[in-house]
């Protein structure tokens, strides 16, 4: 082997080692981040600091790091937790690709859209509408989540959904047949976890400190636990339990 | 032509009619002092006149009616009701049946010379019936006195006596009846005299019997079923015994018999039902040895167990897309009754996982694994116990207690007619084995060491000769349903049998039959991707549900899936008539065509051979055929040759109208009595001794009303001129002396 032909060569074992593995046919949970508008990997980190905190804390077997792929890939993602992050609108993809996501979530997949957008700016939701639209025409549109939803209690228990943004005390979402399939979430979930490499915090919360972050985490960890075992804390031995321990 | 009768009809309420009479009366009495001055005999003949007038105005308020009737003499006509219901297919003394012992009574009316017309009843009245008096078959229909004698009087009115050859069971209203309510009603109908002859042999002595049964006609799987029975003893002063309860010849429980003073006692047995079905249960009570008729000392009631869910208990060691995807199914399924237990941190997570930080017990929704309770105290009410990539053993406190209720979990499968699923992960093959606990002697898959080794890569699943006809791989795909990760070195249990397996042999879907239940293990935690991958080429994705909705019911043992089905089906207006139809299917589901078989039909009251019905199945592997039973009762479907009779469970069923004519076969001489002594006719206890002349003496010389003719007083048209007619002659009375 000639030394062109090795770097080649290696050059190409290189970018296949560091770029995540679509066809990864392991079964672990990895988030999956989609390249959808212009602010999409602004939040990138947080998700590998979820991703720690979820194999910490859980009994997830989890991938730690994120997989990115574009909108017309979503069909060959192992893992079908996707995140859509930004705080603008965001070209909406074709009428194919929206088919392809109504078949992955129809078949176990989650899509999350975080807004990281400062008050009074609807851009990025209504995006998100018009994409839910075209994936499930015949839903109304996202409703406000109640408070006895699966996704308030399926690790820790919740009162409400947090962020890094204090702009609602509610999570909206798209759910038929009794399970949700799309969160939207207005007060920028991930920019409270997203930190640097050295694992400082990359923005301030507009509200409280380090508690506040806890429950950011807490209600992530609480999505990826709805995902996997969905209604599971309605079961019917669990809401008394819970109901009792809300009210200590 | 007889004289006229006259018929009153009071005004109202006895208040108004005493008040009419008193201002009658005041009316009167004023106009005979105001006649005071005239001369006596004016007085007198005017006080007449308006006490006529008076008088016939208040008879004329009471709607005065003549009625007369044409009446023509009837001759003695008699009409003879034979109960055909159930119950008159017991035995009495010379092997003969009640219904049969009832005809030869009419031997004895002929010879008396009566002239009577035959007709049989039990719910409803047949025709008369004629000449050829002869028993027919009985259909097993419940008797209904009050429902069938309405029925004949309304149609039949000009029988002058009623002749009822019974038992006297009733299943219908008449025995719920008051006495004022039977007095109207036979007066309602305007019956004749009833004259009733009790049918069946009267014991005396010592006897113990059961004397009804109260048990549902339906019931479900693992749910309480309560059967009662109502027991009588007579002449056995401080009897002591006990009750047994069976299910085909299983005895299942056994109860302590208590008498009260009048010798009744009730048992109530009370058990979870496992199987699906129809199940015979008998209830018997050990004869004494001075009893003389111990043919009342058990009786059976058929229950229809059917299932309303299925209960799975679903346990997942690690929380995957692969749990997500059962669980959804789980979610989507009607049918299926979750209970769910996921392991959503594990030791190492609740030490190294939370920082050092002590999040308190309530910000958290988690619960400790319940060990005990689900293995324990509730696994028999489960139809399934699912192991999705579940680490068992490292949820015990100690290795008693694993191997106490794995041996639970054995039990529950071999015994107890229990379903288990494994399905192998990674969490699975990472020890400790199920392989190394009892479960070994159930798995169809033995991991044989502590842990085993866990092959990531895909395979390509082949069907093999079992699992090409097996019903849960009907819409298998194995293009979209590939096998990624599975547990390596796993040994066939003996007694498993393979369906899919890949290219070097190794299984991946195995399944087993030990005991009374059924096991199965899929040797991989991905088979959630089924669905996403047949979406994805296109196709409905329905493979993955149907794989699992199959998979369930294959488990719970669902007679839709069992290799070879008997289905029968009968009508109200034959019930004795049966039609069977039989699917055949070889061990491997492959429809047994062109095949000959035999299927059996056993009586179950031992009155006669089993009945052998032969036939040769069509290109799919069916056949139909009919039955026709002899007389009601309960009868059992079952092949007697190989391989048919291993892969079918035999059928009960009962054959007739209605099975709680056979619920209590003792004589109720007191229906009887009442029927006869409020319609005035008479009653016989004993048929031996039947007296035909007595019947024929309470039987009245009746006369028949042909015409009736009824005249209104007031509205007959001379009323007002006769009326006119008086008040002008008390007028001429009174102008003639001056006064008018």
């Amino acid at each position: 082997m000639d030394r062109r032909r090795f770097l080649l060569t290696g050059g190409a074992l290189l970018t296949a080692a560091c770029v995540p593995a679509l066809a990864e046919d392991g079964g672990a949970f990895q988030y999956c981040l989609l390249r959808l508008g212009d602010q999409w990997e602004a939040r990138s980190r947080a998700l590998v600091k979820l991703s720690f905190e979820v194999q910490k804390r859980c009994n997830i077997p989890i991938e730690t790091k994120p997989s990115i792929v574009n909108f017309g890939q979503i069909t060959k993602v192992n893992s079908p937790f996707f995140v859509i992050s930004g705080g603008a609108a965001f070209k909406q993809p074709s009428a194919g690709d929206a088919r392809a996501m109504r078949l992955v979530l129809n078949s176990g997949g989650i899509l999350l859209f975080d807004d990281t957008s400062p008050r009074g700016d609807t851009g990025f939701y209504e995006a998100a509408l018009k994409l839910m639209r075209r994936v499930y025409p015949e839903l109304e549109g996202p409703g406000v989540l109640p408070r006895d939803h699966a996704v308030y209690q399926s690790y820790y228990l919740l009162k409400e959904p947090r962020g890094r943004l204090n702009k609602s005390d509610f999570l909206e979402g798209w759910t038929m047949g009794g399970r949700t399939r799309a969160f939207f979430s207005h007060n920028d979930l991930l920019g409270a976890m997203e930190a640097d490499q050295l694992g400082s915090w990359r923005y301030n919360m507009e509200i409280g400190g380090g508690f506040r972050r806890e429950l950011c985490f807490r209600l992530g960890i609480n999505m990826t636990y709805y995902t996997l075992t969905l209604n599971y804390k309605k079961d019917r031995a669990f809401p008394p339990i819970i109901e009792r321990r809300r009210r200590i | 032509m007889n004289w006229p009768h006259l018929e009153l009809q009071p005004i109202g309420p006895i208040w108004l009619e005493i008040t009419v009479l008193l201002t009658t009366l005041a009316v009167f009495g004023y106009s005979v002092s105001a006649t005071r001055f005239q001369p006596p005999l004016v007085r007198v003949v005017s006080a007449v006149l308006r006490f006529i007038l008076l008088a016939s105005g208040f008879f004329l308020l009471h709607h005065p009616t003549l009625t007369r009737q044409v009446i023509e003499p009837q001759p003695s006509r008699m009409a003879v009701l034979i109960d055909r219901s159930g119950s008159m297919g017991a035995e009495v003394e010379d092997g003969s049946s009640r219904y049969q012992k009832a005809f030869s009574v009419l031997e004895d009316l002929r010879r008396n010379g009566t002239e009577f017309d035959v007709f049989e009843f039990d719910q409803t009245v047949s025709d008369p019936l004629g000449a050829e008096l002869a028993p027919r078959r009985l259909s097993g229909n419940r008797t209904d006195f009050h429902s069938s004698l309405s029925q004949f009087l309304s149609k039949h009115s000009d029988y002058t006596a009623v002749t009822i050859l019974s038992d006297g069971h009733d299943l219908g209203r008449f025995s719920q009846m008051s006495v004022d309510d039977t007095r109207q009603w036979l007066r309602r109908l305007n019956a004749p005299p009833i004259n009733t002859l009790l049918i069946g042999d009267q014991l005396s002595g010592p006897e113990v019997a059961i004397h009804s049964i109260d048990a549902p006609a339906f019931s479900f799987v693992r749910a309480p079923l309560t059967i009662r029975a109502t027991i009588i003893v007579r002449n056995l002063d401080g009897f002591q015994t006990q009750a047994q309860l069976l299910d085909g010849e299983n005895i299942i429980q056994i109860k302590d018999l208590v008498l009260d003073d009048q010798g009744f006692g009730t048992v109530e047995f009370q058990f979870y039902p496992e199987q699906q079905g129809e199940h015979l249960y008998t209830i018997h009570i050990p004869p004494h040895h001075l009893e003389s008729n111990t043919e009342n000392n058990r009786q059976q009631v058929l229950v229809d167990i059917g299932r309303d869910k299925i209960s799975v208990l679903h346990i997942s060691g690690s929380i995957t897309w692969d749990l997500q995807g059962l669980r959804a199914m789980f979610e989507r399924d009607p049918l299926v009754d979750l209970t769910a237990f996921y392991i959503m941190r594990t030791r190492e997570h609740v030490q190294i996982g939370t920082d050092n930080r002590s999040i308190p017990h309530d910000e958290m929704a988690l619960v400790p694994f319940p060990t005990e309770e689900i293995f324990d105290r509730q696994l028999f009410g489960f139809d399934v116990v699912v192991f999705q990539d579940f680490d068992a053993g490292n949820y015990f406190n100690d290795s008693y207690q694993a191997r106490r209720l794995m041996n639970k979990i054995k039990e529950f499968v071999q015994n107890h007619h229990g379903g288990f699923v494994v399905v192998g992960g990674p969490r699975t093959a990472g020890g400790p084995s199920l392989g190394l606990t009892p479960l070994a002697e159930v798995l169809p898959l033995v991991p044989p060491n502590y842990r085993t080794p866990f092959d990531e890569k895909p395979h390509q699943p082949i069907l093999t000769s079992l699992g090409k006809n097996h019903p849960m791989l009907r819409l298998f795909d194995s293009e979209t349903m590939s096998f990624t990760g599975t547990m390596a070195g796993v040994r066939l249990n003996e007694g498993a049998e393979t369906l899919l397996q890949d290219k070097g042999g190794q299984p991946l879907l195995t399944v087993m039959e030990p005991g009374s239940g059924r096991t199965l293990f899929l040797n991989t935690s991905s088979s959630w991707k089924w669905q996403r991958d047949a979406l994805a080429a296109g196709k409905t994705g329905e493979s993955y549900y149907d794989f699992w909705e199959q998979a369930l019911k294959w488990v719970i043992q669902d007679p839709a899936l069992n290799q070879v089905r008997i289905t029968t089906s009968k009508t109200a207006a034959n019930p004795l008539k049966l039609d069977v139809e039989v699917l055949l299917r070889r061990r491997n589901y492959e429809p047994a065509a062109n095949t000959e078989a035999t299927l059996q039909v056993v009586p179950l009251d031992d009155r006669s051979d089993p009945v052998n019905l032969s036939f040769t199945t069509d290109y799919s592997g069916r056949a139909e055929k009919t039955f026709t039973a002899e007389r009601p009762g309960y009868y059992r479907l079952q092949f007697t040759d190989a391989p048919w009779a291993d892969l079918s469970r035999p059928r009960t069923l009962f054959l007739g109208g209605s099975q709680d004519e056979l619920r209590n076969l003792d004589l109720v001489p007191e229906t009887l009595q009442r029927l006869a002594n409020y319609s005035n006719g008479t009653f016989q206890s004993r048929a031996d001794r039947f007296n035909s002349k007595q019947l024929a003496m309470a039987t009245p010389e009746d006369k028949h009303v042909i015409e009736t003719h009824r005249i209104k007083i007031r509205n007959w048209i001379w009323s007002l001129p006769i009326l006119l007619l008086i008040a002008s002659l008390e007028w001429a009375v009174r102008r003639s002396s001056q006064l008018a």
